[in-house]
């Protein structure tokens, strides 16, 4: 029983493929299509699901489509469309004009009947006729999310969480899963959403709306939480159990295509919004600092009040709002939840994943089988790439490069390591999700107090605040930190009391110069709070990532490395060995490592063309 | 040759051009003439049976501090 599950026309398009309720494949089309957040037709995403799928049988798609037993999509758009509506008749006449007539055109001709939309672009790529076609099934937008939490999880019952923007009229649901079941239990609805809540902010800071949240998020350690009271008593009120309610006064996303805020949340503030490119002041610290407070706030009451109502000691995740990780932290700390996973696409491109084992579970009531540690496979779902493709596109670009045994290749990297050089690591099947996990990663020793400033100026080409994430063995993560098991980087440690440095220098520094004290021995992955997300590398994790680290425990006696996604600032994470070898050359990068092959920058005597970085657009 | 193609590309601009006129004049009709009417319209209902206002409507009224503590919003409309 095959089932392709599909997100898309939105943001983070995406397709999954499950046999028999076994997750094969799942990939996002931002990573074929190089639009980050692509929300076009995953076409890309179904051709490589359908060639890992039937890749013995030598299908051709048609015949590959024609084998599939449902194909699902993650949402109603009709309750989508439901919505717009009645928050039109709410605005009409005087507000929400030019939002309607910018997304009528494109509701009525393609989002609204989904179903022909569907089957008009499975017909223009695979020539397959309405009636080859196999079924096609719709789930509800907050149910994929709470499928793709519970099903993949490690626990046979256990309380889900799902927070996002909005997904037909809910922003927020809680549900109960026992075995095969999910309940639902409450859910909040638009217009008052906490993702949106946190996006108008992102806004406000300067940053873009779904892609700069996380920007918010590591911007917030170098402020001071002064707004919250203010934010608390004229934008939000947040009851005991919970539950929200925004004041809409100070939000225009509800009729505006282009505006957040209002002009009132500037006048409270007493501060325009700031432009992309205008200096980042103390004030939008504070902003970015109190909203993340709230945030925090509100998701721990929300899951006190889950663990009250299910009493249950596992906690699952999704939704775009799971993806801070700050806020994961303080869950999973200040609840009675023992433990806490979260979906690693925990936004819509993994509703594609929970459409797909919604159907196999919930409307094929077929029974589940919890797996150790999860069912996510490292969540390493993507495409890989043989040796023999990766030297073809090596010769084809004129590339000096050696092919190197696995313990030569690690002792080398190391080397370089040591040397203070940046590492490009392409590795196995890509990751699903917006976290490298190590097979598309850029790696550094975390020990080097520039390093966090050469990464982002002269590698990722972003902001200089932004902090970066550390992989660490999960087996010496006490060493370091205060313990938190978190294999899909979703969840903050902080450095242990023992291991802080400077401590009363940080207290008395103010907004980015914190940047530059010395906070710890990993000093480039500690944030001014002392605060590093981590990935911990335990077993299951990819063999070759985790040699590499232990190799570097044993020569260094440091854990980790620095491990960041592979890609710079607008581009979305490198597929092909092709788009890993551009990153490299546009770069500083000093070498690159592509499965057995090593390259170094100042071997590469041929001139490159691909200037590929002047087209991207800033996020 | 090329001159047809060039004419053909040109017209065809200008249909499409001509298309998203009449969309956006029917859609400003739509909404002055149909949704406008509907709100308001809705909007005295809503007044009148107050219990079957809609999540949306409840927004323009914010909360109060003085309504109790345990009055939450959460929903269930499964």
């Amino acid at each position: 029983m095959k089932i392709l599950g599909l997100s898309a026309f939105y943001h983070d398009s995406a397709a999954t493929l499950i046999d028999k309720g076994e997750i094969v494949c799942a990939t996002q089309e931002e990573r074929w299509t190089r639009k980050k957040h692509d929300p076009s037709f995953p076409i890309h995403s179904i051709r490589f699901c359908l060639d890992k799928m039937f890749s013995k049988e030598k299908l051709s798609y048609k015949e590959a489509l024609n084998q599939l037993d449902y194909i699902v999509y993650y949402d109603k758009s009709f309750l989508s469309f439901e919505r717009l509506l009645e928050t039109y008749l709410d605005y009409a006449p005087f507000k929400g004009l030019s939002s309607f007539r910018e997304s009528m055109p494109l509701w009525l001709g393609k989002k609204l009947n989904i179903r022909s939309t569907l089957k008009k672009e499975l017909k223009k790529h695979f020539q397959i006729s309405k009636k080859e076609m196999p079924p096609l099934l719709f789930n509800y937008h907050h149910l994929s999310h709470a499928a793709s939490a519970f099903y993949p999880c490690p626990y046979e019952n256990s309380a889900i969480l799902c927070v996002d923007g909005v997904g037909e009229w809910a922003t927020s649901s809680a549900w109960q899963g026992q075995g095969r079941e999910i309940e639902p239990l409450w859910q909040i609805n638009f217009p008052h959403s906490l993702g949106l809540f946190y996006s108008t902010f992102t806004k406000y800071c300067g940053f873009k709306v779904n892609s700069g949240e996380y920007k918010l998020m590591g911007l917030a350690p170098y402020g001071e939480a002064q707004f919250v009271s203010l934010l608390k008593e004229n934008l939000i009120e947040i009851k005991e159990d919970g539950s929200f309610q925004l004041n809409t006064q100070y939000f225009e996303y509800s009729f505006s295509s282009t505006r957040m805020h209002s002009p009132k949340l500037e006048e409270l503030l007493k501060k325009q919004a700031r432009k992309t490119d205008e200096p980042l002041v103390k004030h939008y610290m504070d902003v970015a600092s109190s909203v993340q407070k709230i945030m925090e706030e509100t998701l721990v009451k929300m899951a006190l009040n889950l663990y009250k109502k299910t009493k249950l000691k596992n906690l699952c995740m999704a939704g775009g709002v799971a993806l801070n990780c700050v806020a994961n932290e303080k869950i999973l700390t200040q609840t009675p939840f023992e433990s806490l996973w979260i979906q690693p696409a925990a936004g819509d491109a993994g509703g594609s994943l929970g459409a797909a084992l919604a159907t196999w579970h919930l409307y094929l009531k077929q029974p589940r089988r919890v797996k150790k540690p999860d069912a996510m496979k490292g969540s390493l779902l993507g495409p890989a790439f043989s040796l023999k493709k990766i030297e073809k596109t090596l010769i084809n670009v004129k590339a000096s490069y050696q092919k190197l045994n696995e313990q030569v290749l690690i002792d080398k990297v190391i080397e370089e390591l040591l040397e203070g050089r940046v590492i490009g690591w392409f590795q196995g099947a890509m990751e699903f999700g917006p976290r490298a996990l190590g097979c598309r990663s850029i790696l550094a020793d975390p020990r080097q107090s520039d390093m966090q400033i050469k990464l982002n100026q002269k590698i990722k080409f972003r902001e200089s605040f932004r902090p970066f994430a550390m992989s660490i063995l999960e087996e010496r993560i006490e060493d370091f930190f205060e313990s938190q098991y978190s294999p899909y980087m979703l969840m903050v440690s902080y450095i242990k009391p023992s291991e802080r440095k400077n401590e009363t220098e940080l207290l008395s520094t103010e907004g980015l110069a914190k940047q530059k004290i010395v906070k710890s021995s990993l000093s480039s992955c500690t944030h001014a709070d002392y605060s590093c997300r981590i990935q911990t590398v335990g077993k299951q994790a990819p063999v070759r990532f985790r040699k590499l680290l232990e190799a570097f425990y044993e020569k260094t006696n440091c854990p980790g490395l620095i491990n960041t996604s592979f890609n710079v600032r607008g581009e979305p994470i490198v597929c092909k060995p092709y788009e890993a070898y551009r990153c490299f050359r546009n770069t500083d990068m000093d070498s690159l490592i592509l499965e057995d092959f090593f390259l170094k920058k100042e071997e590469q005597k041929e001139a490159f063309e691909d200037l590929y970085i002047k087209q991207l657009e800033k996020d | 040759m090329s001159l047809k193609n060039t004419f053909k590309k040109t017209w065809m601009k200008y249909v499409r051009l001509w298309n998203e006129f009449v969309i956006q004049v029917v859609l400003i009709v739509i909404w002055f003439f149909v949704l406008t009417p509907t709100a308001v319209i809705r909007r005295g209902l809503l007044k009148v049976f107050y219990r079957k206002q809609s999540s949306v409507k409840k927004v323009k009224t914010f909360y109060k501090k003085s309504d109790s503590l345990d009055k939450n919003h959460f929903v269930r409309p499964f």
